[in-house]
């Protein structure tokens, strides 16, 4: 008896919810119906083209398929986006590693993403953008989720100039960027009132707190953060800065994420959060960071945060400590390395503890507290 | 009309070939569709409606239906909403065991589950389906479900070099 004859299309759908990617494909090999019949349910499956492959292998698949993927993967392939082969509206294009040869094949393939909704974008470089005369009229109102890393800077200038419904932003630069990229940048995130999660990686840091003009004009509430940036004590106004975007945002935040040493203010202020439930810290491993008196030093408490993920390379129980201490209702946490000393205080002072993953074990016996936790990677 | 009432009315329904069934209020009521029906009924009640035809439900199915509706009427049921999130982390053995039944009997199920509006029931009986999929070569899901194999050398060639490039979201 087979299920696509005997169901209506409506419940072979419902019987595909329960089916992943791999499972889809699998029956795509059945016989001709079954593979007619995902060319409508393709929304668990990627299409991913990899330089491996030959042009002409790839077009002679789409030449014969019936499926228009509405999940587009490139990498390391300009060939085949300049030879034009999609030709069908995407909902999610990851492309990563590409150089265009000229802008006008990067807006071909923008044309064709007008309706998505997940945008990833990693290592894209356009090698000649004088020749662009086409007009840019791309809106991408159904942006939701967009990721750039390291790419063209006029990318980041046209494509963010036209979408004010993110939910997701991710950003990170990969070289100078002109003073017009940097506004796009910082009108973006002032358009983008729904914002939700923001994560930026070092010198767009420096664009975005470079002055308190931001602050003063964001309108989202995030639920999850994450920053990288080296910021040393000669950034004074970053850090102010930043300290005054935190502020604005812990009565929404859910999930923050700092990579390095920002301040001792950044780190008060993270742990003021009502609503803080995971927390990542990194990069004690600095000058600044050993000259505190960590010893003495008293965060308020966060009963909050159920999950801390603590990466400690400089192993200072002092600061261990203080962190841990802030946090007594953890439940789940990895660290980077943990000792006697740190496991016996993990177990006294955090009793609601459920699992421990940690890089460096370093215990002196075969028994210790909590082992039954402590899981080493 | 109060349908949260301690005492549980018998109600009775009737299939698309004329055989009538009896069941109690609180059972049918986890269909979606008979709720809405008896919520429009109003005045005279549930004890003085007569038996709810079921045009789109044979009675061999509608049988079944009822085993089940019977065995989880006092469990809270999930909405269509609700369903969509649920993973499949545990599935009741007495369910598991009541799914063990010919695919033209499971067929007709999830076409009643769906037109009767039990979502928890329509899961159960989709996933069953699913389940029968997942782990098996194109081969073995022909035969289980007596496909016809229609593909030429060609086409089923130029298929699995399609799929090489595709992969799971």
């Amino acid at each position: 008896m087979n299920f696509l004859e005997h169901l209506p299309f409506e419940i072979v759908e419902i019987i595909f919810q329960h089916l992943n990617g791999r499972d889809v494909l699998n029956l795509s090999e059945v016989n001709n119906s079954f593979n007619n019949f995902i060319a409508k349910c393709l929304n668990k499956i990627v299409f991913n083209v990899k330089k491996k492959a030959s042009l002409e292998s790839i077009q002679n698949v789409l030449k014969t398929s019936t499926r228009h993927y509405r999940h587009v993967k490139i990498s390391q392939y300009s060939n085949f986006i300049s030879s034009k082969l999609i030709t069908w509206p995407i909902i999610s294009l990851t492309i990563s590693d590409i150089d265009f040869s000229n802008f006008d094949d990067f807006l071909t393939l923008m044309m064709h993403s007008k309706f998505v909704q997940e945008m990833r974008m990693s290592r894209i470089f356009i090698l000649s953008v004088e020749k662009t005369h086409k007009e840019y009229q791309i809106s991408f109102e159904y942006l939701k989720i967009l990721n750039f890393h390291c790419c063209h800077s006029i990318i980041y200038e046209k494509i963010l100039r036209n979408c004010s419904n993110l939910k997701k932003f991710s950003i990170k630069a990969g070289s100078e960027m002109p003073i017009s990229a940097e506004n796009t940048i910082k009108n973006l995130l002032i358009k983008n009132s729904n914002l939700k999660f923001l994560e930026i990686h070092f010198n767009i840091f420096g664009i975005i707190f470079g002055s308190d003009f931001l602050t003063n004009s964001l309108k989202f509430k995030l639920k999850r953060f994450e920053a990288s940036s080296n910021l040393n004590q000669s950034f004074e106004m970053l850090r102010s800065n930043f300290c005054n975007f935190l502020l604005t945002q812990i009565d929404t935040l859910e999930e923050i994420s700092i990579h390095n040493w920002m301040g001792l203010d950044v780190m008060k202020i993270i742990f003021l959060s009502p609503h803080l439930q995971k927390l990542t810290l990194k990069g004690f491993h600095n000058y600044e960071c050993e000259n505190i008196d960590w010893e003495n030093l008293e965060l308020q408490r966060n009963n909050s945060i159920e999950v801390l993920n603590f990466h400690d390379i400089s192993e200072n129980f002092q600061i261990f400590r203080t962190v841990v201490n802030a946090c007594s209702y953890l439940k789940k946490c990895s660290f980077y390395s943990l000792n006697n000393e740190m496991i016996n205080y993990l177990a006294s002072n955090c009793s609601k503890l459920i699992s421990i993953h940690v890089e460096k074990l370093f215990v002196n016996s075969s028994d210790y507290e909590l082992k039954n936790l402590i899981i080493v990677s | 009309m109060d349908i949260d009432r301690p005492s549980d009315p018998q109600v009775s329904v009737v299939s698309s070939d004329g055989t009538m069934f009896h069941t109690t209020l609180k059972s049918i009521l986890l269909s979606g569709t008979i709720k809405d029906m008896i919520e429009h009924i109003g005045e005279g009640g549930v004890e003085n409606m007569g038996a709810i035809p079921l045009q789109n439900v044979d009675s061999k199915t509608l049988e079944i239906v009822i085993k089940w509706i019977e065995h989880h009427k006092d469990n809270i049921q999930p909405t269509s909403e609700e369903i969509k999130d649920k993973t499949a982390d545990f599935i009741d053995p007495w369910d598991e065991n009541f799914l063990e039944m010919d695919l033209d009997k499971l067929y007709n199920l999830i076409t009643a589950a769906n037109y009767l509006n039990i979502p928890q029931l329509l899961w159960l009986s989709t996933r069953k389906i699913a389940m029968l999929i997942k782990n098996r070569t194109p081969q073995e899901i022909r035969s289980l479900f007596n496909i016809e194999d229609d593909w030429t050398p060609q086409e089923i060639e130029a298929v699995q070099k399609e799929n090489q490039w595709c992969e799971e979201k």
